[in-house]
């Protein structure tokens, strides 16, 4: 029997994902799918999905709104958890399990209109989890459905910096922290991604768009490997960050403001964060391909980090792109519809 | 001398006409009117040789009218001739234009403007049809649904043009003279080319026949070269070294000219053996084939300047034991409906 808070959550969190997985392959329903939510959630759950998902309160909701849609399309769906860790949040000390890697299935009914392949479909995904009284308070959950789109043959954005694929977990395989990790080796990595964090936060202070690549390895080690979300790519050493989407974000974003994160936490030599949003700004023109915007964007970000010695080195990113080109006036979704609907009938 | 060619050309306008704005009982009249009863109707495979004219509408053109509900012929080149054997042929070259709303073959829609290339010829007999060699260019059709299951060509794919002159369907008299000289360069091109396997390359003497700014219009799948050095290196040399003992079915064949250009269709025109590597990715296992080549070409002072051929490649694939229309329903439908 589990005895600590943050092992205690970590089986929850790990019976639920075992659950929700039984209850797709025996096809639940919307109720069963709710059913198994209510099982480890608080009746008032809040729970925050990427569009077209968003906010949603109650088991039922997020059932009806994610879990049965997904498991009706994804046929045998498999969670393929890459990292996994739990921590305490730095500005309220409340407890989140963290959970990260792709949901895969065979993608055999169409998704939000995303036509299906037949094949197999790798959806890139990462969930937080707040837990209070060993049940799930507050959850949030990021998936790239662009990525998504992407496997069905769709490319709802211009050509990538970076390079997308189906990206691997940590290169130690070490990510599935199950047991409880040393505290003092939590801290250090929360304390190098709080570093990091305030460097950025400084950069959109001075307007500095063009750091120079030093400035980058105060925290960064040299062999970084930053995946980022499909429309940017993954990318590979310090200078091909930069080369390949610091700079393209950068220079082609403006007012940058830091709004701060729902969760910051870490365990081991994992952490990460996720705000809603973590970020408002505007396009500039040039960032995705895309041109400039008058309207000034909300950014919800998740990044997870795994720390190597005194530099991080690995960092998986999700960015909720759709939501924010929607506030701009682009519908991805819906143009993906236009394009594998059109119909004279 | 040039009557019986101009007449037949008017013969088929009926036929056409009942093609471009296609209308089912428009075509069957018109099938009916000027095709013999016990004519010989051959469509490429899958079609193969069909009974009459009956199959040739309800197991052809009504499948394909139902999946491209505006279906349109828009023919490009139409010549008329007599070949050495005294037989008098007319062959159209053009393309089938439509919307494609529903599957066709099996091939997914697209809802988006669908095209495929036709090389039709039709033998004459006392006012009547007896007989018809036609090839669709059905891997057209796959390629714009994004399902063609088969190694990428090595030439351009494209929508093939008409003729650079635009005079593909010219009603200028045909002259017998000019006509002849057409066919006579054609022939002394193709004997050229039956010198390759003795003498190679340097035998065929390609820049005594072929203009150098010829175009090769070849079938999808090998796609279009462009003079003939891209000849050479897209189509010919793959394609002889692959079966480099090919030989042509010359008394089968039937060889015509029109003025400027000069049909050949042939059910089949070749026959060889795939024994080398290179062409069209398959690997070599010593089978003998024949393949069905229908071609036009266009002389320009003396020189070939341009050749549309159309290969019944599934035919080929047929005979090489691949079901490429098998493959492609893997491809697009992967069994989905298995469950």
């Amino acid at each position: 029997m589990p005895t600590t808070d943050t092992s205690r959550a970590k089986a929850l969190i790990l019976n639920y994902q075992t659950e929700l997985e039984r209850a797709g392959r025996e096809h639940r329903d919307e109720d069963g799918f709710a059913e198994v939510i209510a099982g480890f959630a608080h009746e008032d759950l809040h729970w925050y999905g990427v569009h077209p998902f968003g906010e949603r309160h109650g088991s039922h909701a997020v059932a009806r709104a994610f879990w049965a849609p997904l498991c009706g399309s994804f046929e045998r769906l498999q969670r393929r958890q890459d990292i996994f860790f739990a921590g305490r949040n730095a500005s309220d000390d409340a407890l989140w399990v963290v959970s990260m890697g792709h949901l895969m299935g065979l993608f055999d009914r169409p998704f939000l209109g995303i036509p299906p392949t037949g094949r197999v479909a790798m959806l890139r995904y990462a969930e937080f989890c707040h837990v209070t009284e060993d049940r799930i308070a507050r959850a949030s959950l990021f998936v790239d459905l662009i990525g998504l789109m992407q496997q069905s043959g769709l490319s709802p954005l211009p050509a990538a910096t970076g390079q997308h694929f189906v990206y691997p977990g940590p290169r130690t395989h070490d990510g599935l922290q199950l047991a409880d990790a040393d505290p003092v080796e939590s801290a250090a990595t929360l304390s190098l991604i709080d570093r990091m964090v305030d460097d950025l936060s400084a950069l959109n202070l001075s307007g500095e768009d063009r750091c120079p690549p030093e400035y980058l390895a105060r925290t960064w080690h040299d062999d970084m490997l930053w995946y980022g979300p499909a429309g940017i790519g993954a990318t590979y050493t310090i200078e091909r960050y930069q080369a390949q989407h610091q700079y393209p974000f950068r220079t082609g974003l403006t007012d940058k403001v830091f709004n701060g994160h729902i969760c910051r936490c870490a365990e081991g030599n994992y952490g990460g964060f996720f705000g809603w949003p973590n970020l408002t700004n505007r396009a500039a023109g040039g960032f995705l391909g895309l041109p400039a915007s008058d309207k000034a964007a909300d950014m919800r970000v998740v990044d997870i980090y795994r720390r190597d010695g005194d530099k991080l080195a690995e960092n998986w990113v999700l960015i909720d792109l759709p939501h924010w080109l929607l506030q701009q006036g682009v519908n991805v979704l819906e143009r993906s519809r236009e394009l594998t609907q059109a119909s004279f009938e | 001398m040039n009557a019986p060619h101009d007449h037949h050309k008017a013969q088929l306008e009926p036929l056409r006409a009942a093609l471009y704005d296609f209308d089912h009982n428009a075509v069957e009249r018109a099938l009916r009117d000027i095709v013999h009863d016990n004519a010989l109707i051959q469509l490429g495979w899958p079609f193969e040789t069909l009974a009459d004219t009956q199959a040739l509408l309800e197991r052809a053109y009504s499948p394909l009218a139902s999946a491209w509900p505006d279906l349109e012929r828009r023919d490009q080149i139409i010549i008329a001739g007599s070949c050495g054997s005294g037989a008098y042929w007319v062959g159209c070259c053009g393309y089938y234009l439509g919307t494609f709303a529903r599957p066709w073959l099996n091939i997914p829609p697209t809802q988006r403007p669908v095209a495929m290339r036709y090389h039709e010829f039709f033998r004459f007999v006392d006012e009547r049809v007896v007989e018809i060699q036609a090839v669709w260019d059905i891997p057209e059709v796959m390629q714009q649904a994004g399902v063609w299951p088969l190694a990428p060509a090595l030439g351009r794919e494209w929508r093939a043009p008409g003729p650079a002159t635009q005079d593909g369907k010219d009603a200028t008299p045909r002259d017998a003279e000019r006509s002849a000289a057409s066919v006579e360069l054609v022939n002394r091109m193709l004997i050229g080319l039956s010198r390759f396997a003795e003498g190679g390359a340097a035998a065929m003497e390609l820049p005594r026949y072929w203009h150098p700014r010829c175009s090769w219009y070849g079938p999808s799948g090998i796609g279009t070269a462009r003079g003939i050095d891209g000849f050479r290196m897209f189509h010919q040399i793959p394609f002889l070294n692959g079966m480099p003992d090919r030989v042509g079915s010359g008394d089968t064949g039937h060889l015509f000219g029109d003025n400027d250009y000069v049909g050949f269709t042939a059910w089949p025109g070749m026959h060889m053996t795939l024994s080398g590597d290179g062409w069209l990715g398959v690997a070599p296992a010593g089978q003998p084939i024949t393949m069905r080549s229908l071609d036009f070409w266009r002389c320009e002072n003396g020189l070939i300047r341009e050749n549309w051929v159309l290969i019944d490649l599934l035919d080929v694939f047929r005979q090489l034991g691949v079901d490429v229309l098998a493959r492609m329903r893997e491809l697009s439908n992967p069994g989905l409906d298995a469950r």
